[in-house]
């Protein structure tokens, strides 16, 4: 990176932690540090949850995914405008209404202690361990461009934001990130107009797409039905559903954003135009990912994006090996190349039949690299038996990176690798504080000191934010052992939301339940649903419908059951 | 002043909150249908 890009870099991380902190002034009351004294307009709380949802890895993954798979990856977003909509009838009136700090807390209202303190344990796990990964993601960034040890870029990334969530708690977490989604909408729309500018003089956006739509990167839609397809229409709409639900309904780090709005209607207005807006931005972002596709076959993409695992190969026994496979993607690539000039120039004469059958040929080619790649990940394999299970075949998360660094001009640079960590702060700050509202509001007040003054309480919230932080931290640094970081983190969600969603469903929908029911029904759920996602019975996506709709079953059959063993046994006076 | 109660505060551009979520299944709706199309266009 040059000087100027290193400027931008800094001079846009010390801008918005500068103004998340003029704007938060150091919160004195509990009600301030951690709702923000519910005084923020819609289009904060719009924001703000945009920005705590896309974290650096929906930068960094994304395009990756879209090279490698192409677009399909829009459809997990299509539950979510649907799952904003059950919030705002039912969740936001709901959480307004009961004046609560945290999602947990209407559930001792609603049942007893022991199902919040449950939900309120799952929450402070799953958080807990994919904060990490969020921490980690960008941290791979400084280290690819600087070639230093992962360690330090955490460690660098995990303090700026323990920081400033600290020391202005929730208010400077939204501020921030408001700054954060403007900068980053500015940074992609310029990242989208310079992968076209690059493209060869004769392809324009039009027929970039063409190209990558020829070579079965364009496939945005898929109507069939398949278990085992996170990727589909369906499983978009119904599974997608329930992940969105569950994630927005009852997971921390956004309850807490939209409990910020002024009132019911401004939280409200910001989660329906995020409902408005999250799709579209999600496919310019798949499309960002593609239009790169369309770019690397004109210019020669390395043979592998991750150079680290690519050098441990060059310093490995296998050497020779890997020499001949560098040797034979050149020659493959080059004919991919001219395959692919064929077809552009075929698509000028708009010839069905011949655009069909060198589509066929460009795909014969693509293959063939396809192949040689495939070799490549062997030998990695061969060289370190652990190197699948640890993620290192798998390139997704440095294609977008890789383009960044090689190809824009300078200053561009400087500003996409801060739009990388400005995201991964948005998204861990809001974790962290929701952490720490968690173990303060539904654990120290409520079962450790029920006595303490406000101050106390937001002193606890400052101490609670360090030691999440400091645990987060410690978790990204062992995340490197993770293949695809974007799917990670929605797996790991997909384990635990369907459980928690289900009890807030009972919760809000079945007012017979008890809590005892409830909670067992929650307890076997979640078993059922490690069984089956350990497993892998389905796909990731479907495990989240499962464990709510066990959870409402389980509950019914549970609470009838006792109901009648209560009327068998008799009573005495 | 009396507090507003939820479903007295109405949304901007529509009358009601139901016309506000109606518009957000169809603007679903448009975005499948367009994405179906762009599928079918370039492939």
């Amino acid at each position: 990176m040059s000087y100027v890009d290193w400027a931008v870099l800094f001079t846009t991380l010390l801008a918005i932690v500068g103004y998340g902190i003029y704007k938060s002034s150091g919160a004195q009351s509990m009600q301030a540090y951690l709702l923000g004294n519910q005084s923020l307009p819609w289009y904060t709380v719009c924001l703000s949850v945009m920005a705590t949802q896309a974290s650096a890895i929906t930068f960094l993954s994304a395009p990756g995914l879209a090279y490698s798979s192409g677009m399909s990856f829009v459809q997990f977003y299509f539950g979510l405008p649907l799952a904003m909509i059950v919030l705002c009838i039912t969740f936001v009136p709901i959480f307004h209404r009961l004046k609560v700090y945290t999602a947990y807390e209407y559930l001792e209202q609603r049942f007893d202690l022991k199902t919040r303190a449950l939900t309120a344990f799952l929450f402070l796990i799953q958080r807990g361990l994919s904060t990490g990964i969020t921490i980690y993601a960008p941290s791979i960034i400084l280290s690819t461009i600087l070639n230093i040890d992962t360690t330090y870029t955490t460690l660098f990334i995990g303090s700026l934001v323990v920081f400033y969530t600290v020391y202005g708690g929730t208010k400077a977490v939204s501020y921030t990130q408001l700054l954060q989604m403007s900068i980053i909408f500015c940074g992609l729309f310029a990242a989208g107009i310079m992968v076209v500018h690059l493209l060869p003089g004769n392809i324009g956006f039009g027929k970039a797409i063409t190209i990558a739509g020829k070579m079965g990167r364009t496939n945005a839609i898929d109507f069939h039905f398949d278990w085992d397809n996170p990727y589909t229409v369906w499983s978009g709409l119904i599974g997608g559903f329930f992940l969105q639900l569950s994630y927005f309904g009852t997971d921390q780090s956004q309850v807490g954003r939209y409990l910020t709005g002024a009132s019911v209607s401004q939280s409200r207005l910001g989660l329906l135009m995020n409902g408005l807006v999250k799709i579209p931005m999600q496919f310019l972002i798949l499309l960002i990912g593609i239009l790169v596709f369309t770019f690397y076959q004109y210019n020669k993409p390395p043979l592998f994006f991750n150079k680290y695992e690519l050098n441990k190969l060059e310093q490995s026994p296998y050497k020779a090996e890997l020499k001949k496979i560098n040797e034979d993607y050149n020659k493959s690539f080059e004919t991919k190349r001219l395959e692919v000039i064929k077809l552009d120039k075929i698509l000028d004469e708009n010839n069905k039949t011949a655009i069909n059958q060198q589509r066929i040929a460009v795909k014969k080619a693509d293959d063939q690299t396809k192949s040689i790649r495939k070799s490549l990940t062997d030998l990695m394999i061969k060289n370190d038996k652990n190197a699948e299970k640890n993620g290192a075949t798998n390139d997704n998360n440095y294609v977008f990176l890789s383009f960044v660094t090689q190809y824009l001009p300078k200053g561009l640079i400087g500003l996409l690798i801060a739009i990388i960590f400005l995201a991964s702060m948005g998204s861990t700050a809001s974790a962290l504080n929701s952490l720490a509202s968690t173990t303060v509001v539904d654990i120290y007040k409520r079962l450790i000191n029920k006595e303490a003054t406000d101050q106390q309480y937001v002193k606890a919230s400052r101490w609670a934010t360090i030691m999440w932080g400091v645990v987060c931290i410690v978790m990204a640094l062992f995340t490197s052992k993770i293949g695809n970081l974007l799917e990670a983190v929605n797996i790991l969600g997909s384990f635990i939301y369907g459980t928690i969603l289900g009890v807030f469903i009972v919760a809000f929908y079945l007012k017979k339940i008890n809590g005892k029911s409830v909670f067992y029904a929650a307890i076997l759920s979640e078993i059922v649903v490690c069984i089956c996602g350990y497993n892998k019975v389905v796909a990731y996506l479907w495990l989240n419908v499962i464990g709510c709709l066990l959870v409402v079953i389980l509950s019914l059959i549970i609470q009838q059951s006792t109901k009648k063993v209560a009327e068998k046994t008799p009573t005495t006076f | 002043m009396e507090e507003k109660q939820p479903e007295q505060e109405l949304p901007p551009f529509v009358k009601t909150w139901k016309q506000f979520y109606r518009l957000l299944i169809l603007w679903l709706a448009f975005l499948i249908a367009l994405f179906y199309a762009f599928t079918k266009y370039f492939e």
